[in-house]
């Protein structure tokens, strides 16, 4: 049986169910990417197609939202990953091969870190550096005081307030959530 | 050790910045606490995914 009997009665019904998507997904794509209304816009139209050659792998309707958010955050890295490849080839005066392996561990990582920046940049510029010399240098709370010249227990209450912003951000909870 | 006092110690704790006295109360703390050790695992992860990051920035520079 073809998804669209299966889900919609009419062809009208299923008109409805995409058009009823596109603003949710969009919802969804601006939470990762800010880089442009073009940007969201072509994500959006690609997440819709996916959704629409996708659905049938979706067994139990109740679970629609947490099955097109793990889409969209599927399909936007893809992109982000995309892009930065492109810009790379750029810089190097070459196009990019769409035929090479997929990307390694480390070019993987290299991609987090540039999404993580996005994520970052919701901080202040004083509690970024203190993430960067706690997480990036490994300094302890009394180097990091000596550096930004403030006391221990301020770094300590500074860190932790960082860190608990960092937790609610949606992109920092997909990469968690998934990984645990 | 409460759960409050737990929660403002455990990044400490996961990066090896505690006294072994309050670490030794946080650690009985979270053997008996399930909340407080979903929470714990949580920022875990949180702290994983950010030196990972740094960790990346490093190599690329």
């Amino acid at each position: 049986m073809q998804y669209s009997e299966r889900y919609f009665a009419t062809e009208y019904a299923e008109q409805q169910f995409f058009a009823s998507l596109r603003p949710r997904i969009e919802r969804i794509v601006r939470r990762y990417v800010r880089s442009g209304d073009d940007d969201v816009e072509d994500l959006t139209q690609e997440c819709l197609l996916r959704v629409y050659n996708s659905l049938e792998q979706l067994r139990d309707t109740d679970k629609l939202d947490p099955w097109l958010q793990v889409l969209v955050r599927n399909t936007v890295f893809t992109w982000l990953r995309e892009r930065r490849r492109e810009l790379e080839m750029c810089s190097l005066g070459l196009e990019a091969d769409t035929e090479s392996e997929p990307y390694a561990s480390y070019e993987d990582d290299a991609l987090l870190y540039m999404v993580l920046q996005q994520v970052l940049q919701t901080l202040s510029e004083e509690d970024r550096r203190m993430i960067e010399m706690r997480y990036g240098d490994g300094m302890r709370y009394h180097e990091i005081a000596k550096a930004m010249g403030i006391n221990v227990e301020a770094v300590r209450k500074r860190i932790n307030r960082a860190l608990a912003r960092l937790r609610a951000h949606p992109i920092v909870r997909a990469i968690t959530e998934e990984d645990g | 050790m409460t759960c409050r006092r737990v929660r403002e110690y455990m990044e400490a704790h996961l990066m090896n910045d505690l006294h072994p006295r309050l670490a030794e109360q946080l650690e009985r703390h979270l053997e008996t606490c399930p909340s407080c050790q979903a929470a714990y695992e949580e920022l875990q992860r949180v702290i994983a995914l950010l030196r990972r990051a740094f960790a990346t920035r490093r190599q690329s520079a």
